[in-house]
């Protein structure tokens, strides 16, 4: 054992290192970064392995973590897995950041749909590297709001749609209301026959 | 049963026997990685803060190193010898004092109105005898006061030891520091996802009360020790130095500490020149820091506090002094609170996570 090899980590942990990083600039939320914010970023995140149909968490659960997807894919459900799948999670997306804002439990229940990998980051580490980097800290946030902004939009975009569906759909009953009430008045009529 | 199961329990009955084997073997040094643990813990808020500036954290463990190494030169170069010389000149002065026959009676101590009321009183009641009784305990005390160089000769000879601490801590501590990322990364990758996010939450719960709790009460300790020396020296009372170190290290004891700590002041300023109604302002002294810590200092730094009721607090400073003495004091309370949240946390959690 050379006194190089307590202060040097080993080859295979510098290239896992640098792929990490070099994932994460792929990420939306982080592709601002610059490699040394990504790094020091890397630095707080735990990569997890999943199996097919493994519960990441489910709803209730306190919100502890957030995770970007590297490999593999998620299913949202809003309560048990029986229930239709919400949206798929596919790798580069992340969820769980709600936590990072809000003192709520989770909303959802998310479950691996094949063999996946995330990426978690504690929800506590997540707002300390804030902290510490402002700079990239802001760079993050500044991402995560527009992110939240396209969802919010995106939401309001299917709301109006599901209104106007609503407002014809109730048109359509009031016009066959209407033609009910013709029909009877006809039929209530001796005239005719 | 199922083979599957068979075969994981025998799994896990060996992990544990391994686990088990590991710590008999590792026994030995587990003193060395727990206290290295707790120093690293009490440096790490220095040494994350300085990566902020992209210093790198080699670089600032050794600048903290050297930092520390030249507190301790100056803690044995300059501190130490005043504090040997003072409690030298203590041991003799009680010394000389208890040659004199009447050494303890109240009368020598100065206080004259005190000794001339209960002189009163013992002629009525005779079976009083409070001359006597100091007597006794003063011959106590010097005899205790004895004890101190064997005590100390006894510590020299464990030197070996201490030489190993002294290099194996800081190095075990200097790649927990340098590592520490990487040290919960391999940690928490053992955990199965199921406890994945438990252990996480857990872990945060615990170091957010705990952690503060401790880093706190070393604070605490420097700053009632600073003030009680500033105190003392305006007091103008002789082995200041000395005497506010005892304080301090006695102040995070619940209750018992600040007491206990004064009792050397309180024989110091009886047996010394110093006239004695510096007693009166010594008592006030103490009484002013120790208001202005449990009610300003400690709020502020511990927030909360304990969240344990004050009886149990006592209850347990009494048990741990029975149980391990002077070390018992000190430490009975922290480790009975850390328990104490762990279960507290785990309870809660362990049913929000449905894992009972």
């Amino acid at each position: 054992m050379k006194i190089k090899d307590f202060f040097m980590p080993k080859q295979e942990k510098v290239d896992e290192e640098r792929n990490l990083i070099r994932f994460l600039s792929e990420v939306e939320l982080f592709e601002n970064l610059t490699r040394n914010e990504r790094k020091n970023l890397s630095e707080h995140l735990y990569e997890r392995k999943y199996k097919e149909d493994e519960i990441v968490f489910k709803k209730g659960y306190p919100n502890v973590v957030m995770y970007v997807v590297k490999e593999g894919e998620f299913q949202t459900f809003l309560e048990t897995t029986d229930d239709e799948n919400l949206k798929t999670i596919k790798p580069k997306e992340f969820f769980g950041e709600i936590g990072l804002f809000l003192e709520e439990e989770r909303t959802a229940t998310i479950v691996a749909s094949k063999d996946s990998v995330l990426l978690g980051i504690s929800k506590r580490d997540m707002n300390r590297f804030i902290d510490e980097f402002p700079r990239a800290g802001s760079k993050i946030l500044r991402k995560l709001a527009a992110v939240l902004c396209k969802h919010l939009v995106n939401t309001n975009k299917v709301l109006a749609c599901k209104r106007n569906e609503l407002i014809d759909a109730q048109k359509k009953i009031e016009e066959c209301g209407n033609q009910l009430k013709e029909l009877k008045e006809i039929s209530n009529n001796p005239r005719v026959k | 049963m199922d083979r599957t199961k068979v075969v994981r329990w025998i799994v896990v009955v060996l992990a544990l026997g391994i686990a088990i084997l590991g710590i008999l073997f590792y026994e030995s040094i587990l003193s060395y990685i727990i206290i290295s643990s707790i120093i690293a813990y009490l440096i790490a808020p220095i040494i994350n803060y300085a990566q902020r500036f992209h210093i790198p954290r080699t670089l600032s463990i050794l600048i903290v190193y050297i930092i520390i190494i030249g507190l301790f030169t100056l803690l044995i170069n300059v501190i130490i010898p005043q504090v040997k010389t003072q409690a030298e000149e203590a041991s003799k002065f009680f010394k000389e004092i208890v040659k004199n026959p009447d050494a303890f009676s109240l009368k020598s101590l100065g206080l004259d109105g005190v000794s001339s009321f209960l002189d009163k009183l013992q002629t009525r009641f005779t079976f009083i005898n409070v001359d006597e009784y100091m007597q006794t305990l003063g011959q106590k005390f010097v005899a205790t006061l004895n004890q101190i160089p064997q005590l100390i000769i006894n510590s020299v000879s464990q030197i070996i030891n201490i030489l190993a601490f002294i290099i194996v801590i800081p190095f075990i501590t200097f790649f927990m520091l340098k590592d520490e990322r990487r040290l919960f990364k391999t940690f928490f990758s053992w955990i199965p996802n199921r406890y994945f996010e438990f252990s996480i939450y857990l872990f945060e719960k615990i170091e957010e009360s705990f952690g503060r709790y401790l880093r706190s009460i070393l604070l605490e300790t420097i700053i009632v020790t600073i003030l009680s020396y500033i105190g003392l020296l305006i007091l103008g009372i002789p082995y200041a130095l000395t005497l506010s170190i005892i304080i301090g290290l006695t102040n995070p004891i619940k209750f018992f500490g600040p007491f206990i700590g004064f009792v050397p002041v309180i024989l110091v300023i009886l047996f010394s020149p110093v006239p004695n109604v510096m007693l009166f302002y010594a008592i006030l002294m103490s009484l002013i820091i120790q208001q202005l810590d449990s009610n300003v200092l400690f709020p502020s730094l511990v927030g909360k506090g304990l969240g344990m009721h004050p009886l149990w607090v006592l209850l347990t400073v009494i048990a741990g002094g029975y149980a391990f003495g002077i070390i018992g004091l000190l430490f009975a309370v922290p480790v009975v609170f850390l328990i104490k949240t762990i279960v507290q946390v785990s309870a809660t959690s362990l049913k929000q996570f449905e894992i009972i």
